[in-house]
């Protein structure tokens, strides 16, 4: 009995199993022919036509493999052997003179011996044990056997279309799988699987073959008979790093089936293998190295996109946003890397649910806790340690994730002799907790809260501290197949402080905060299998406090000033639908429209009309009270993608989308710095609206491995701010005298080669971007550069980043990065001159120098622990160089008058390479 | 032992890996032929004045040369009126104009025609008075002495003003001296070394707007503040305080270049711009001129203050503590320290150079004519 259980395994594993024994011998035939860049399949015609042979194989398999070879009357083994020399391509010829060809490994075309004797198989038969292994592992799998029935049964079926819908989940540890793409072949139909891991598919019914593919994850099929609406959830395996034999292929087709341009997902394991400068690894850095990413200098984790201000980027920490994306001065991120799944950076074609930002959408999403057992993970780095615990609360309904990093620079900083040392203090925490509740079926609530701190000091009586507070309450549910939504309820507050206690007379304390709150709801709504629809509604509240200076201490002379605080309701409605209109037309229209109101209570004051504003011109103040609205904003947002599939394996997309941001940071520095202030669009400073065109064509290789894309996009902005010569931003009463109005403009190429699987893999990208502004209106205090565009502090035209990986086995991989960027654009003293005694600077126009170009070069090597199953703890190290090749890159330049002299200096973050050592564990 | 010798290792890998590296740097122009014109001076509209106009160079950043003078202009005022005077070159690039006063009501512009041949024209500008200055104030204030100005201009038409400013201090040296060391030799003193007069001028550029005030007052404006433990109040302090009103496109004017060039170095830096004023060539725009052309009248002010006046402050004399050491004449002579006075026929009592010579602070030791 056993062994007719064996014997129909083995024959149903016949694709995809292993095995060396060649077939047994019979009398070859002989060929000849000129088989010259042939496709496989025509070749295998011609020897069919020969031969009595008969090729078995995947198309699919062979389809980018082309034979060039010439013969005269040799053997068809012969041949083949020739053919597949040195491929990954074997063949097995069995006694009815079947040919079959296969990727990787051998079909065995006959049993071992002793088979059927029962007895134990010689040890020494590999294959055999293999084969058994494999069996073993497949009887875990049985539900790709297994034939579901979906809906009420009839006989016969119905004819129509039912709708599918359902969970991915991983199988071990219960967390949802998102993006893994869910599709049956014929007719070729699917959908990809949303953050919660939810899926909704609607398939005529009837037997179908329903496939699933995720990144990270076992490819996986379902057999289902679908009778009606029905639900079916389905657990995916973690590839196992260990097996030789699962190639990652997720979401292979994706850049080219998909409708999103502009779009780049990463998963925690591209990010981990990104070699950073402390070690650790930072989801920003990551971001950085993307084609169309910029970030000004190295101690910056604010990112440029697409010729975007850094505060045009809306970052969701799963759903609230963060404000200050930066630890100590930038050198980490603010995310902890063992709390995230993934991220998304929407650069165009940002989908009609999100909004309140120019330029794009980094949406950074939270693990789910384990639902099945305890595990933890954590990482002792150069100055960081971090510590991640995850677990059921109740199995298999409601799971916590918790996570906390710190750093030990203080204590560090104490350890040195140097006074200078011991009177600077540098630190940060952050604290996460991710709880997921699985209620029942329909319902399911997600809770975020975040905490992070800085705090610092450099050798100075200057010290700052600033805190990001986030919390969000999810609930999910399920109406029907068709139709679910999620209501989200976010906080998220901001605040900074600078204090200063070491004269007690001119001690103070300078706080800024921000506190934003929004409601929304959202609803995906699956009509039919050609159309997704998506709608919602959102409010956000925002209360800013500007600026507070107050006296420190009782001694204290500092009057108090304080910048009265401001509030605003941005609310937004949306709907987009996805339509398929045939397998190779796709569109994407979503319209949003957003309604702002700044509101009372707030003095207002009024200049002058026609002329610049200034301190010089308000002819006069109106008070509104509190809760009136003072001003109000309001337009439409489109989101327009289209998409064209040029073959199986090339597409072009279409996109145009307008985007408005009613809150913007106010800075002068280049860089993200803790002092930077928001405001809110208010009667003065007008909404910022922008518009991006953007076209992009898309490519796969072999058999989807290596894929390529172009994109090019033009952008304008409008209402952008710069500054006037000479701004005050900190406890500026009147900001609106300060600020020039600009107009922006943004064009550029962005190439991409990207080979995500393979023992090499990694991405090589170029951008050629221009960021360019211009200060045209007349009203504005200040025409800069005489009123012609000039490039704005981000603008760096060439950018080459290669991200490189090489596993060397299982154990061992070697990541070396490249960064080249032309150097940003900079305002230099080009003379100097005494006037009426005193020497002056004279700066050239506004960023008409660059700095020095820059080119950087990093290194790391992951070594993992040894793999089996059963240890205490998994361990692995990384161990990296950042700035191999300890090049002095400028991050700044200034200008010093010592003596007589006015002497220039730059400043590199990094003047040598940065070696690293990081411990990571998990248990 | 071996920890302790961790922990240190590890800070120092620490301020390896966050210490940044500065390098000196060259900007790419630096070399730049372009060499711009400096106006500064103005038109006095006070009756019997001398007008003075300094034409100059911009130089290269790391030129250490006094500015180049532009010599050898043509330099005229017309008024709109169409009256031209020309102005007189007295030192090199130094222009004069004496006996004319301009018309309150008319304007006028500057006009320099270089040796080159290139033509610089300002904006017309009016005459603009500067009414007087009503107090220099001074109060004790933080343990030091704050020095304000205060004016008002009655018809509130003014709105705009700028200050300067001369200091000059009186100081003593800790000893008095009778010998020095000239050419290795011991001699009598001939100069007394012992009263010194120290001045600075002000280099912040100082501006203050009345506008949004009911009326054209400007109450305690600060101008500088002085610790109470300052050489420059150990004896007696003058300060002659410089006001000239402006127009709103001079206040502008100066009062963005101060904000880019002062106080530059700090976190809060803004972006340095380019800042042009109110005189442009004639045919090339991208040929700029530093300065800015006004026309109008000085109003002077001179306060004392007297170290009888203030608390009783302990005045750091910068030198730190006299000592003073009987040195040999041989010793004397291969030291060369300040001589207070001989001891014996052999030696004398000594302390450091600074000590006994107040030029060694920077003053001078000629009595100022306003003294």
């Amino acid at each position: 009995m056993t062994h007719l259980y064996r014997i129909t395994f083995l024959w149903l594993l016949l694709i995809g199993s292993s095995g060396t024994i060649l077939a047994q011998v019979i009398p070859d035939k002989s060929i000849s022919g000129d088989f010259s860049n042939l496709r496989f399949d025509t070749f295998v015609e011609r020897i069919e036509a020969q031969t009595p042979y008969r090729f078995f194989y995947n198309p699919a398999e062979v389809d980018s493999f082309l034979v060039d070879i010439r013969v005269e009357n040799k053997p068809v083994r012969t041949v083949l052997q020739q053919v597949f020399n040195g491929s990954r391509y074997n063949y097995a010829i069995d006694a009815q003179q079947r040919v079959y060809v296969t990727v990787d490994r051998v079909i065995r075309t006959d049993l071992p011996i002793g088979f059927f004797r029962g007895g134990a198989p010689s040890g020494s038969d590999t294959t055999l044990n293999a084969y058994l292994t494999q069996g073993a592992r497949k009887v875990q799998a049985e539900p790709e056997a297994k034939t579901y029935e979906i809906g009420k049964r009839t006989n016969p079926i119905r004819p129509g279309r039912s709708t599918l819908a359902g969970f991915v989940r991983n199988v071990a540890s219960g967390e949802p799988v998102v993006g893994a793409a869910i599709y049956i072949e014929n007719p070729r139909q699917g959908t990809v699987s949303d953050q919660f891991g939810y899926y909704s598919i609607t398939l005529p019914r009837g037997r179908h073959d329903l496939k699933l593919r995720s990144i990270g994850m076992k490819d996986t099929r379902r057999r289902i008979i679908l009778y009606g609406d029905g639900k079916l959830d389905i657990d995916m395996e973690d590839d196992v790093i260990a097996l030789k034999e699962v190639v990652i292929e997720a979401e292979k087709d994706k850049n080219i089936s998909g409708l999103q341009m502009g779009q780049e997902r990463i998963d925690i394991k591209s990010i981990k293998q990104v070699p950073t400068a402390l070690g650790e690894a930072d989801l920003l850095r990551v971001i950085q190295t993307l084609p169309g990413v910029k970030t000004v200098g190295e101690s910056s984790t604010g990112l440029n996109v697409r010729g975007g201000a850094t505060d045009q980027n809306l970052i969701l920490y799963n759903d609230a946003t963060i404000y200050n994306s930066s630890h100590l001065f930038g050198f980490f991120s603010a995310f902890n890397p063992d709390m995230i799944k993934s991220a998304e950076l929407y650069k165009s074609a940002i989908p009609s649910r999100f909004g309140g930002r120019l330029a794009s959408v980094l949406d950074v999403q939270t693990r789910d806790g384990n639902k099945k057992k305890f595990v933890g993970s954590g990482g002792i780095g150069l100055l960081t340690g971090r510590l991640t615990l995850e677990g059921p609360i109740f199995k298999d309904k409601t799971s916590f994730i918790a996570g906390v990093r710190s750093t030990y620079s203080d204590w560090l900083l104490r350890q040195l002799q140097s006074a200078s040392f011991q009177n600077s203090k540098a630190s940060f925490y952050d604290l996460n907790l991710h709880v997921t509740h699985e209620a029942n079926e329909k319902n399911t609530v997600y809770f975020t809260g975040y905490l992070s701190s800085d705090k610092f000091r450099l050798n100075s009586d200057t010290s700052y501290q600033y805190q990001n507070k986030t919390a969000t309450l999810k609930w999910k549910h399920i109406f029907n197949n068709k139709l679910y939504s999620v209501f989200t309820g976010s906080y998220s507050g901001y605040t900074y402080h600078v204090s200063s206690d070491k004269n007690p007379v001119n001690a103070y304390d300078l706080s800024f905060g921000i506190n934003q709150s929004q409601v929304k709801a959202d609803f995906n709504f699956f009509p039919t299998n050609q159309h997704t629809v998506d709608f919602g509604i959102s409010s956000t509240y925002y209360k800013l406090s500007p600026g507070n200076f107050q006296p420190k201490g009782d001694k204290s002379l500092i009057v108090p000033d304080v910048v009265p605080d401001e509030q605003g309701l941005e609310s937004a409605i949306y709907l987009g639908d996805r339509f398929d209109i045939s397998p190779k037309l796709s569109i994407s229209a979503g319209l949003r429209y957003s309604f702002y109101n700044y509101l009372g209570p707030h003095a207002v004051y009024q200049y002058v009309p026609g002329v610049p504003k200034s301190e010089n011109t308000i002819i006069d103040t109106l008070n509104y009270g509190s809760g009136k609205s003072i001003t109000n904003y309001q337009g439409p947002e489109y989101r327009i993608a289209l998409r064209y599939g040029l073959s199986s394996t090339a597409s072009i997309k279409l996109s145009f989308n307008r985007t408005r941001q009613y809150i913007q940071m106010l800075s002068n520095t280049t860089v993200i710095s803790p002092t930077d202030i928001w405001k809110l669009s208010d009667t003065h400073i007008k909404p910022q609206v922008g518009d991006q065109y953007a076209i992009g064509l898309y490519k796969n290789n072999r058999t989807n491995t290596i894929e390529m894309s172009v994109e090019a996009y033009y952008k304008t902005m409008q209402n952008r701010l710069d500054y006037r010569s000479g701004a005050e931003l900190i406890l500026n009463h009147h900001i609106e005298t300060d600020v020039v109005n600009a107009e922006g403009k943004a064009y550029g190429v962005e190439f991409l080669v990207k080979k995500l699987t393979g023992k090499l893999n990694g991405w090589l990208s170029y951008t050629y971007a221009r960021t360019l502004l211009r200060t045209a209106d007349a009203t504005n205090n200040e025409i800069i550069n005489k009123g012609s565009w000039y490039p704005s502090n981000y603008d760096k035209p060439h950018d080459v980043t290669l991200v490189g990986n090489y596993k060397i086995n299982r154990r061992f991989s070697l990541s070396l990065n490249f960064t080249y960027s032309t150097g940003r654009p900079i305002t230099l003293p080009v003379s100097k001159y005494v006037l009426d005694g005193v020497p002056r600077l004279l700066y050239s126009e506004r960023n008409q120098y660059r700095i020095p170009d820059y080119y950087r070069t990093d290194f790391a090597m992951n070594i993992e622990g040894n793999h089996k199953v059963k240890k205490l703890a998994h361990s692995s190290w990384t161990i990296a160089v950042y700035n191999l090749l300890g090049r002095h890159n400028p991050y700044s330049v200034y200008f010093k008058t010592e003596g007589y002299r006015i002497n220039g200096y730059q400043l590199s973050i990094f003047g040598q390479p940065i070696p690293s050592v990081t411990y990571n564990f998990r248990f | 032992m071996t920890s302790r010798f961790y922990t240190k290792l590890v800070g120092w890998i620490l301020i390896l890996v966050v210490s940044s590296c500065i390098d000196p740097y060259r900007p790419p122009e630096i070399s730049s032929p372009d060499s711009y014109l400096v106006v500064s001076g103005f038109f006095n509209s006070a009756p019997g004045t001398t007008s003075t106009i300094q034409l100059a160079r911009t130089q290269n950043l790391s030129d250490n040369k006094a500015p180049t003078a532009e010599t050898k202009a043509q330099v005229t005022i017309e008024s709109q009126s169409k009256a031209i005077y020309t102005l007189k070159e007295s030192t090199a690039g130094s222009y004069t104009l004496t006996g004319v006063t301009p018309q309150v009501g008319d304007t006028y512009r500057l006009h320099i025609k270089t040796a080159k041949g290139l033509d610089y024209y300002s904006d017309y500008v009016p005459v603009v008075t500067t009414p007087p200055i009503d107090s220099v104030s001074w109060r004790v204030e933080n343990d030091g002495v704050q020095i304000s100005a205060n004016t008002h201009d009655p018809k509130n038409s003014t709105h705009y003003y700028r200050w300067e400013y001369d200091a000059t201090w009186e100081y003593y040296s800790t000893f008095t001296s009778t010998h020095e060391i000239k050419n290795n030799q011991i001699v009598p003193r001939q100069e007394d070394v012992y009263t010194c007069w120290g001045s600075e001028s002000s280099t912040n550029i100082m501006t203050f707007s009345t506008v949004r005030l009911s009326q054209d007052v400007v109450s305690r404006f600060p101008l500088t503040f002085i610790p109470g433990t300052s050489l420059k109040i150990g004896v007696r302090y003058s300060m002659l305080v410089r006001q000239f009103a402006l127009t709103q496109e001079a206040f502008t004017y100066y009062d963005q270049l101060g904000k880019i060039t002062q106080n530059i170095g700090s976190i809060f830096d803004p972006q340095p711009t380019q800042i042009v004023g109110n005189i442009h060539s004639l045919t090339n725009a991208s040929d700029l001129v530093m300065g800015f052309f006004r026309v109008g009248n000085i109003e002077t002010k001179r306060i004392f203050i007297s170290k009888s006046q203030l608390p009783n402050w302990y005045t750091n004399n910068g030198i730190g503590s006299c000592d003073t050491d009987t040195l040999s004449t041989a010793d004397v002579r291969m030291n060369q320290p300040g001589i207070i006075s001989p001891y014996t026929s052999a030696s004398y009592i000594t302390t450091s150079q600074p000590c006994v010579d107040c030029r060694l602070r920077g003053g001078v030791i000629q009595r100022p004519s306003f003294w």
